[in-house]
This record gives structure tokens, C-alpha cells and sequence, in this order.
């Protein structure tokens, strides 16, 4: 049996669904799209078991975004084919017109229907008089005023759900007063599709083209008739026409039932934003608070990863003095291990962004950052929520892209999943170290202060971040091609996060990015070192096994494909393994100059093993700081990380969008590298 | 799209929401709004004949903050250029 909660965004619809369920939820996506799903089981008064759906929040159900039209089939029971069996719409009692929209068109659908009337607290103290009584009396449904935040009223509510079970109540009905014109209309439509009026007048009013889960084509075409004749009716459009009537029913249901006479406003939230949302006040609030989210998962959580790598490095030592040299051996640690390893090392990174990043969102204060930089964004056709996931970026895509789950319109959420990656994460940096230790560090300084080293590093985070803005304004004009986003959105009044809320959606971000995400990564590199180990397994040494696998081979086959950009087939290597993660490219180098392969970025050996490779042809050396800079511009731009590859995957639920990104960030990286490297020589570098 | 007559005599104090001054409070008597954005507008309450009160503009004049119903909206100028309303 399952009860479905609706209700629009910042009702406070997930605080009551944790409320009743205590009980961990089931998290997943809706078939098809990047919805998310969750499931709880919740115990009623009478002994009965019942199935909970979180719906996504929503403020109508006319499907105009994925939310909404999952939260419509999902409540007429045409996504798994069980409607059900009752539907608890969580109405925000501080705002009580906007929810009584949603529960007007509930009824409309003729679900059996409970309405929570959550926050009542803040309600009473703000002193907005409501008649429960009354208004469940006009509507024909149960009302049950409740606090979800301090657990008030759940017994009732609980209760009531049980009692609409046994004898569903029967809610009024209200005509929504349309013209005798329209009134024929969909009478005649109505018999046509053998649908109810409610059902037609959501056809009617839904934009059916944008749909997932397309109607037939029979049906789409009598709606668009039908749509056009009600269309030629006045005054105005027929979807206006049902949205102002489902107002006018609202004005006359809450008359006499709200009283607003004596409402104070909330002090905090107007004194609060006088500061947060000023011109100048607000960018410094906002630069401070974008600079502890930047340090926490660039810093902050450095000690955590620390120690998750040398767990994997203690592990791995363990397994070696375990088991005798053999391929079992290798496969265990430097596929399975290190697999694992790289899934577990994300995970202080993911916990410490959703932790700040959650606090932000339940505070209310993502929604004014969003405010305050949607001037900004909105020139490159972003959302002013894509800033959180592009900051984030500068530290690591993996949880990064995670973050844009706060961006409501799937195409402004992909555009910004597609772009993230450009940004210069904490894994670009020891290949930046690398050369620029390698070939800058003797430069002098330029007017005896500035580095070059310095600069070229500054260099290329400005490339990374110019390539992900360029890429999202030309996305946002073709293939993910819509107007800017309208930024229609609410501001809710600030709340102080519930500690357990918090908790437990880090808990389940890590859980998921773990158990689904993992499983992609592990696997993905298991087949590379499959690839970087066969056919030359038992080659003395590690060099030369390297060099003879089919990896190394890889490399070999495309020093003509690379030589354009100066790379040689010990930079092929090197980037072919370098697909597993950025950062492995110097410890394959390492391997490939037969150093050790623990050797540092910065390492002496290193730099020297690569200033002293010179080209047998003309004697001279190879790894020239035009080669230094075309392999730094290749790694700014190409996406080479299976963890982002597989987050991508998880987040947008199809491999289509993660394919795409691998080959245009690759192909620009190429050709931007190819732009560099002949550039550079014709002008005599 | 839906310029709606309320009544026969056309209001002298007609403006637009984009115009008040932050801190003034006017009726809504027209979304010009045109397409799904203006129907998300009025989904969100911004019909004929509710209240709205300008809060704030943002950084630049834009996007503006308002506040109907009993909370607080956001919308660009562009929009709210459209939306006619009357002291």
C-alpha cells in the first residue's frame, strides 16, 4: 500500500517524512530520468505498514518540469500502474494560498486526501490566525495542523491517515467557473479520451511536447484541437483562464478562514536580508562563505584523504608481505585496491561539500546567493545556483557535480554537470607542479617579484574556468538550447537546519556515491590495469612491463596521432594510464623513466630524468617549456577522470551525456594543445 | 497576451511592478507576461487584483525581490515590465 507526500518546495515536506519513517529511506531515481525517489516504510496507529513516497516538491502539478510531471503520474498511478492509495499534501500554514493551489488541483485529480498543515508553530507565532475547522470543512478533506520540526500533531496526522483509509473522504467540488464555450469543449473532450475532467484539464493546460513520458500521438493531437478551440475563447489563454478561477476559489476559501489582521512579519528574515541581499554586503557575505565551502574541500578534508590513502598504502604493504609475487597479487592491489582506494578517497570531500552545502540550502541561504549572482550567471545562460557546483569544481569535480542536484530545470542542471569539469581541481595540480618545476622553475623573476612558475599556474585555472564559460554558452544556444532560466523563485523565510536532517543526507550522498558510483570507478580500473599490466606480465622489470602492455603499446601507436602537440610515446603512456585519475600520469611517468613510482611531483629525479631525455635525432632535449605548456593546456581541458566519468553517469542516468563530455573535452584539449605546441614553434618557442 | 479590461475606466495611477519604488505596495491588474513564464508567475499567485509589494532590487536593478500572499518571490525586470499594476 502506498501514501504519497506532495507539497510545494520548503513546506517542510521531507522534515515530516523523515518524521514518520525514523527509519532510514530508500533513495533512488524514477525510471528514466534524474528525479529522485525515496521510499520508507511508516507504521500506522491501526498495525497497518504502509509505503511512503517523498514527491518532489512542487507548486503545481501542471507538468512544465520533470518534478512535476513525475509528481502527476506518480499520483495518477501511471508511472507503476498503483495509484495511491491515499495523498498527504504538506501545506506551509504561513503560506496558505500558494498551497492551497496545489491541494485545489489534487482534488481536482479526485485523489483521497489528507492535508498536513505543517508549521503551525511558526504560524501561531507570527500570529496568523487559521480555522483548521473550518477550512477542512470547506474543503470536504481532513486538516491536521502540525510542527514536523518539533514532532507536534504526528500522532493525529498518523491517526487521520488511518481513519481516510477505511472511509476516504469525500472531498467538495469546485467548479472552476469557465465559460459555457470551454465547458462544451471539454465535455466533448472528456468522453472522447473516456478520461476524468480533472485529467483533461491537466492535458490541457501541459505542455505534453517536453514530456518524458509522451502520451500517444492519437492523444496529443485531440488535445492540441481541443487546446486551440478553448485558445480562441476569451479573455486570455485557457491555461490562464483555469489558473486565475483556481485562485478565485482560493480568495473565497480562505476568506474568514485565515486571519492575517494581527500577522508580524519575520523580523529575522527582513533584517537578515537587509544585510545578505545589499550590493555590497551581500557579495562579501557570499565571497566569505564561497571561501570556507572553497577550503573546506580543498583543505579541510586533506587530513581525511591523507588518511584514507595511507589506510589503502598500509593495506596494500599487508597484502604484499601476504601473498607471494604473482599477478593475483597485482590484481588485488593495483587494480581491486587501488579501485577502492580512489572511490574512498572522494568521500571527506563529498561529506564536507554536502555538509556546508546542505546547511546553506535548509538556512535558506542558497536561494539568496542565487539572488544576489544571477546577473552574473545569467550572461553565460546559467542558473545563479550553477555558482555553488562551479566553485566547488575548483576543488573536485566528483562532488562537485553532485552539488548541482540544487538546480531545478534539468537543462540548466546538465549545462552545468557538462561545464564543471573545466574547472582546475585538486588533481591537475601535482601535473602543474610537475612541469612547472620541470621546466619554469629556473626563470627568472619577472621584475624580480613575480614568478613565472606562479603565473603560468594562475594561467591555467583562468583557461579551465574561460573554456567551462564559453562551453556553457554555446551549449545553452544548441544542443541544450533554452531561454535563460526565469528565475521564478521563491525565498523562504530562513530556518536553523535540523542537526538529523543534515546528518542524514550526507550520510546518503556518501552512501550512494559509495555503492553506485564506486562500482563504476572499481571496475573501470581494474580494466586499466588490465590494460597497463597484459601481455607482458612477467617483464623484469616494471618499466619494461609498462612499456610492452597494451597500454604502453597505446602509447606507442599514438606518438604520430600526439607528436603535433610535442608529446613523445612516454607522454603517451603516461596519458592513457592518466584516464584512471590526473595525478597517475607522474607516478606512470615515474615508472616509465624507471624511477620509483612513490616519486613526487616536484622530485629532482624526476625533473632531471625529464630535462635530460633528448630527442636521438637532434640532440635536443624533448621537454621544452613549449611542450611543458601544451601538456599543462591538455590536462586543463581533457577530461581524464573515471570518477567524474562515472558521477556524470550516475547523475544525469544515462551514459549518453558522460560520452558526449569525454569526447568534446578531449577533442578541445587537442586541438587547444595542437594550437599551442605549432603556435609556439612557428613563432619561435 | 492576456491584458484582461477590469473595468471600463482605465486607472490614471497605472504602472508596472519594475517601476515602483522598493517599499511600495500596488495591485496586480495585468500579467503581460507572455508563454509558460507568465502561467508560472501566476501559478505562483501573481494574478489580478492580489497585492504585491516591491522589497528590494537586486545588484544593478535586477533581478527584484517581491513580496504577495504572505511571502517573498523573485522575477527579473524583463518580467516584471509586464506586469501592469495600479496604486
Amino acid at each position: 500500500m502506498q501514501i504519497a507526500i506532495a507539497g510545494n518546495p520548503n513546506a517542510g515536506k521531507s522534515t515530516l517524512f523523515n518524521a514518520v519513517t525514523g527509519a532510514r529511506a530508500k533513495v533512488g531515481n524514477y525510471p528514466g530520468v534524474t528525479v529522485e525517489r525515496k521510499i520508507a516504510p511508516v507504521a500506522l496507529p491501526s498495525g497497518q505498514t504502509a509505503q511512503l513516497i517523498d514527491l518532489p516538491g512542487c507548486y503545481s502539478l501542471v507538468a512544465r518540469s520533470a518534478e512535476e510531471e513525475i509528481a502527476h503520474h506518480v499520483l495518477t498511478g501511471r508511472l507503476t500502474g498503483e495509484r495511491p492509495k491515499l495523498v498527504v499534501c504538506v501545506a506551509d500554514a504561513t503560506n496558505l494560498a500558494r498551497a492551497l493551489y496545489l491541494v485545489l488541483q489534487l482534488i481536482e485529480l479526485e485523489v483521497p486526501l489528507v492535508v498536513a498543515l505543517n508549521m503551525i508553530d511558526v504560524a501561531e507565532k507570527r500570529r496568523l490566525k487559521i480555522d483548521h475547522v473550518e477550512l477542512s470543512r470547506r474543503l470536504g478533506v481532513p486538516v491536521v495542523p502540525l510542527s514536523a520540526r518539533y514532532g507536534q500533531g504526528l500522532e493525529t496526522l498518523l491517526r487521520t491517515i488511518d481513519d481516510a483509509l477505511v472511509a476516504p473522504s469525500k472531498p467538495q467540488r469546485f467548479p472552476l467557473g469557465l465559460t459555457e464555450a470551454d465547458g462544451i469543449t471539454i465535455a466533448a473532450l472528456t468522453g472522447d479520451l473516456k478520461r476524468t475532467a480533472g485529467d483533461v484539464t491537466w492535458l490541457l493546460t501541459s505542455n505534453l511536447r517536453d514530456l518524458h513520458f509522451a502520451e500517444n500521438d492519437d492523444l496529443e493531437k485531440r488535445v492540441a484541437a481541443a487546446r486551440q478551440s478553448l485558445d480562441a475563447n476569451t479573455p486570455g489563454s485557457f491555461s490562464r483562464r483555469v489558473i486565475e478561477a483556481r485562485y478565485t476559489i482560493i480568495d473565497r476559501l480562505i476568506d474568514g478562514v485565515l486571519d492575517a489582521r494581527l500577522v508580524t512579519e519575520d523580523s529575522l528574515t527582513t533584517r537578515v536580508d537587509k544585510v545578505l541581499l545589499h550590493p555590497i554586503w551581500g557579495f562579501v557575505v557570499f565571497m566569505l562563505t564561497m571561501m570556507v565551502v572553497f577550503q573546506t574541500i580543498f583543505f579541510w578534508a586533506q587530513p581525511f584523504m591523507d588518511g584514507v590513502e595511507w589506510l589503502i598504502g598500509a593495506l596494500a604493504d599487508q597484502l604484499n608481505a601476504l601473498i607471494p609475487e604473482s599477478l593475483t597479487r597485482s590484481l588485488l592491489i593495483n587494480g581491486l585496491l587501488a579501485g577502492v582506494g580512489s572511490v574512498l578517497v572522494f568521500v571527506p570531500q563529498i561529506a564536507f561539500l554536502f555538509l556546508l552545502l546542505t546547511l546553506l540550502e535548509e538556512s535558506g541561504y542558497l536561494a539568496r546567493a542565487a539572488f544576489l549572482l544571477d546577473r552574473v550567471m545569467r550572461r553565460v545562460g546559467l542558473h545563479g545556483k550553477a555558482f555553488v557546483p562551479l566553485m566547488s569544481g575548483f576543488a573536485c569535480a566528483v562532488p562537485a557535480i553532485m552539488a548541482a542536484r540544487t538546480i531545478e530545470s534539468r537543462r540548466d542542471r546538465l549545462v552545468t554537470i557538462m561545464v564543471t569539469p573545466f574547472m582546475s581541481c585538486s588533481a591537475r595540480l601535482p601535473i602543474y607542479v610537475l612541469v612547472i618545476a620541470a621546466v619554469f622553475s629556473s626563470s627568472p623573476k619577472l621584475g624580480g617579484v613575480v614568478s613565472v612558475g606562479g603565473l603560468v599556474m594562475a594561467a591555467m585555472y583562468l583557461v579551465g574556468f574561460l573554456a567551462g564559460l564559453a562551453t556553457a554558452f554555446v551549449l545553452k544556444r544548441t544542443a541544450l538550447k533554452a531561454p535563460p532560466p526565469p528565475f521564478i523563485m521563491e525565498l523562504p523565510t530562513y530556518k536553523m537546519p535540523s542537526a538529523k536532517a543534515v546528518a542524514r543526507l550526507v550520510i546518503e550522498r556518501c552512501r550512494v556515491f559509495v555503492t553506485q558510483t564506486g562500482v563504476v570507478i572499481v571496475a573501470l580500473s581494474v580494466i586499466l590495469w588490465a590494460l597497463l599490466t597484459f601481455p607482458a606480465h612477467d617483464a623484469a622489470t616494471d618499466a619494461e612491463r609498462l612499456e610492452r602492455s597494451f597500454g604502453g603499446t597505446l602509447g606507442h601507436v599514438i606518438e604520430p596521432v600526439i607528436a603535433p602537440l610535442g608529446f613523445d610515446w612516454r607522454i603517451g603512456i603516461g596519458l592513457v594510464a592518466s584516464f584512471a585519475a590526473r595525478e597517475v600520469l607522474v607516478s606512470t611517468l615515474g615508472q616509465v623513466y624507471a624511477l620509483d613510482a612513490d616519486v613526487e611531483p616536484d622530485s629532482p629525479a624526476l625533473r632531471d630524468a625529464l630535462l635530460a631525455d633528448r630527442d636521438p635525432a637532434t640532440g635536443k632535449p624533448r621537454f621544452t617549456p613549449l611542450v611543458g605548456v601544451s601538456l599543462m593546456v591538455f590536462f586543463v581541458l581533457a577530461m581524464q577522470c573515471l570518477s567524474t566519468v562515472a558521477t556524470v553517469k550516475r547523475e544525469t542516468n544515462s551514459w549518453r551525456w558522460p560520452i558526449a563530455q569525454l569526447i568534446y573535452m578531449n577533442t578541445l584539449a587537442y586541438l587547444a594543445s595542437l594550437l599551442v605546441y605549432q603556435g609556439g614553434r612557428a613563432l619561435g618557442f | 497576451m492576456t491584458s484582461l479590461p477590469l473595468a471600463a475606466s482605465s486607472d490614471a495611477a497605472q504602472s508596472t511592478l519594475s517601476a515602483l519604488t522598493p517599499g511600495t505596495t500596488a495591485t496586480v491588474i495585468a500579467v503581460d507576461v507572455p508563454g509558460e513564464v507568465g502561467e508560472r508567475l501566476m501559478e505562483m499567485g501573481m494574478t489580478r487584483g492580489t497585492r504585491v509589494t516591491l522589497v528590494r532590487r537586486g545588484f544593478l536593478g535586477d533581478p527584484l525581490q517581491v513580496n504577495l500572499r504572505g511571502y517573498m518571490l523573485t522575477l527579473r525586470k524583463a518580467q516584471a515590465r509586464l506586469i501592469r499594476v495600479t496604486a
